[in-house]
């Protein structure tokens, strides 16, 4: 485990990450720990196969579009920075937040933010839209080979039959917005950080 | 002239002098004890006093630590996340119930339910009725897990209010008998409950419905459509995975609450006082000047002397005095090695110690948990000829005791190591044979998955649970980091081995049990036995990949709900 790891994490990036993401001291360098002991090259970024490291990911479904939900546009390497801004979607919602900073924008843990991170693990080539394509493979990806190509269409064809309101058999984020508005995604979408 | 070779004689003197005391020395105090199997409780003494030069260490630090206002990284004992555990299965029904607030387009995406479909859709515009249905979901969940078909109607009757009363309660009652029947969930009763609410035309079609239910044996429509919400649980369980998964953190070595002064497992050296620093550089120095050199000279001492006597006693010609002899030579030496160690050793249940003719099967953890169980009893070894100095240890063991070693070749070759071990395990007059199922070092926080191959074999099984005190010294062999001269070298300069060794009563494999499940009881048992979390995952994780067909059944069970409903138990991997 990393035993000198958190000594490489400086005071100023600690602030800053807590600043950006909401973290607390604490459980940022817990997490950097984790981050360290991933990053088996040692060379203060994961790369994919890192991730896939993990067997519980690796037998996930979604694995993959997970990981990559971590990597920005065409990056191969993610840091310890990137790595905390996608975790920070996954904090919850907590309703009196410590550092209200009027001009700071909105949380990344938002209710907001939280779908635009579902979306994106939908919209396969980051388009904006769902098109009836990519929800096939995301089907197929959650299925495996256990329902036939015309059943999942059926079902393809249906999901977006009722999300899509302006007609162009895509779903956009708006769109995706309203077809799960009754849904708890503050709670579906959120981990229980220990402090 | 003469003052120099002066000089040299009296260091000479002074040399020969001080080695001799120092035999001396080490022949009364570690010697001669282990040969007879005393011990003289020093080494309990160390422990003692070094447990509280660690708490009083920790204590410095902390203080230190809020003086400068700093925060202190605390080693996560309690885990960084809380994880939620709910299956699959349960949280789609969840969403799904929620979700069925919207419009009941409760269309089946199930072939075998075709039938329902249809008829489902002519019922869709039941909005106003989406209240009343939720009520009869929550009170057939109730009354599904009670399978009391007669509840289910007066519940229903009190929620509904169209004019179908009557007609809805007998076909509703109906179609649960047949749900209860079939075992299927609280989505089914609701999705023949919006049949019946709709108007009076559907009468008819609820009836041949009930047909079709009962020849599907899925009640199921509403749950068999997929959300774009079900994305969720997966998202959220490959996140959760990221920041904290079980297996990973099985191939490192442990991190400790308290600090014991070595460095390998400070996580806060920025604290460290001056008068912490300077019991430390005390703490090395004990360590590498005195306890290190100590502790070669009797590894050399124990290991030359097992050769040498192993040797001769194998030009003995077979009887009872030659076993009788190799028991106590093996033994001799491996008491030597575990004061070579400063290994403290609490053995539990001897009674259960394993017996001729049996297996004994415990958790592995390091190379040094073949000394500590042989030290209290003989074993006969299994495993791969190495060449070098293991190798060359391993010819002269076998030449006094039937040890079992393989050829790297023979190694692949199961049937062949199936039958060796059968052939010993039968001849009543050999020791019991030590074997590690895991196959490979695991950090003693858990138990991993047990290869079933010496469970195959008929005859009882012993196992025993090791379980290390990682204050003193981290046992821990991390294969893929150090090699095993630094392992060694790491084992010999910390401040001691403290471990418990329980040896629990022998099981054999039952009546229709397979040796899969036989395998998966004794790791229970193990694992429960030393607090060590009992896991399903595979050791050889540690260097090879997962493989796929665990994904394939993620996959095959997310569309079992799909297309059935959630009536099948999810097997939760992280635990057995």
């Amino acid at each position: 485990m990393g035993s000198r790891a958190s000594s490489l994490l400086r005071e100023e990036d600690i602030e800053e990450i807590k600043k950006e993401t909401g973290f607390s001291h604490s459980q940022i360098t817990r997490l950097y720990s984790r981050f360290h002991s991933l990053d088996k090259g040692e060379n203060g970024a994961l790369s994919r196969e890192d991730f896939q490291r993990i067997p519980e990911l690796a037998i996930n479904p979604l694995g993959d579009r997970i990981i990559n939900a971590f990597f920005p546009e065409g990056e191969d390497q993610v840091n310890f920075r990137g790595f905390m801004r996608t975790l920070a979607h996954f904090r919850p919602v907590e309703d009196n937040e410590k550092n209200k900073d009027p001009d700071a924008g909105e949380p990344l843990n938002s209710r907001n933010n939280k779908l635009l991170f579902a979306f994106r693990l939908y919209d396969l080539d980051r388009d904006d839209k769902i098109s009836r394509d990519e929800l096939l493979q995301v089907l197929r990806m959650m299925v495996g080979v256990n329902i036939s190509d015309e059943q999942l269409g059926s079902i393809a064809d249906r999901t977006i039959q009722e999300a899509d309101t302006n007609g162009d058999s895509c779903i956009s984020f708006s769109e995706f917005i309203k077809a799960l508005e009754k849904v708890d995604v503050e709670q579906k979408m959120s981990i229980r950080f220990l402090h | 002239m003469a003052v120099p070779l002066v000089f040299d004689s009296v260091v000479c003197v002074l040399l020969g002098v001080s080695l001799t005391v120092w035999f001396t020395l080490l022949l009364v105090f570690i010697v001669t004890p282990a040969v007879f199997g005393l011990s003289f409780g020093i080494r309990r003494l160390y422990m003692k006093t070094l447990l509280k030069v660690f708490q009083w260490a920790t204590l410095r630090i902390e203080r230190g630590a809020k003086e400068k206002n700093h925060q202190l990284y605390k080693p996560y004992a309690h885990g960084i996340i809380a994880k939620e555990p709910t299956s699959l299965e349960e949280e789609l029904t969840e969403i799904r119930r929620s979700g069925s607030n919207r419009e009941l387009d409760v269309a089946a995406a199930t072939n075998a339910n075709n039938e329902i479909s249809t008829e489902t859709k002519i019922n869709n515009d039941i909005s106003t009725e989406t209240k009343i249905n939720n009520d009869i979901s929550t009170e057939t969940k109730i009354i599904n897990e009670m399978s009391a078909a007669t509840n289910t109607n007066t519940n229903i009757d009190a929620s509904l209010t169209t004019s179908n009363n009557t007609d809805i309660s007998t076909t509703t009652n109906t179609n649960n008998e047949i749900c209860t029947a079939t075992n299927s969930n609280i989505d089914a009763s609701l999705a023949t409950n919006t049949d019946t609410d709709a108007s009076s035309e559907t009468n008819t079609p609820t009836s041949s419905m009930a047909t079709s239910v009962s020849l599907a044996t899925n009640c199921s429509s509403s749950s068999a459509e997929f959300e774009l919400s079900d994305l969720f649980w997966f998202c959220r369980r490959g996140v959760e995975s990221i920041v904290d998964d079980e297996v990973t953190k099985r191939f490192s070595a442990e991190e400790l609450e308290t600090w014991n002064l070595l460095t390998r497992s400070n996580y806060n050296c920025q604290h460290l006082s001056s008068r912490l620093t300077v019991l430390w550089g005390l703490g090395v120095l004990i360590r590498y000047g005195f306890l290190l050199p100590l502790r070669v000279t009797l590894a050399f001492t124990g290991v030359s002397l097992l050769v040498v006597f192993t040797t001769i006693i194998g030009l003995m010609p077979n009887c009872r005095a030659k076993s009788f002899l190799s028991e106590t030579v093996h033994l001799m030496c491996y008491r030597i090695c575990v004061r070579a160690l400063t290994a403290i050793i609490t053995y539990h249940h001897s009674e259960n110690k394993p017996k001729n003719g049996g297996i004994c099967v415990a958790n592995h953890t390091s190379p040094i948990d073949v000394i500590i169980l042989a030290s209290d009893g003989c074993y006969s070894m299994v495993g791969q000829i190495h060449g070098g100095l293991m190798g060359v240890i391993q010819r002269s063991m076998v030449k006094a005791a039937p040890h079992i070693w393989f050829e790297r070749s023979e190694v692949k070759d199961r049937h062949l190591v199936a039958k060796r071990l059968s052939d010993h395990v039968e001849d009543k007059t050999k020791s019991p044979i030590l074997i590690f199922p895991e196959g490979t070092c695991i950090n003693n926080t858990s138990v991993m998955m047990f290869k079933k191959g010496s469970f195959e074999i008929a005859s009882t099984v012993y196992p025993v649970a090791i379980k290390y005190d990682p204050r003193f010294g981290d046992a821990f062999w991390n294969s893929s980091k150090f090699g095993m001269v630094s392992y060694l070298l790491h084992m010999m300069s910390s401040w001691a081995i403290v471990c418990s060794v329980w040896y629990l009563p022998p099981m054999t494999r039952q009546e229709g049990e397979d040796a899969v499940q036989f395998a998966n009881r004794v790791k229970a048992a193990i694992a429960r036995q030393g607090g060590l979390v009992d896991l399903l995952w595979d050791g050889g994780l540690k260097r090879g990949k997962v493989k796929d067909t665990f994904k394939e059944e993620q996959q095959k069970l997310y569309s079992k709900i799909l297309t059935q409903g959630t009536h099948t138990h999810t097997q939760d991997r992280s635990r057995s």
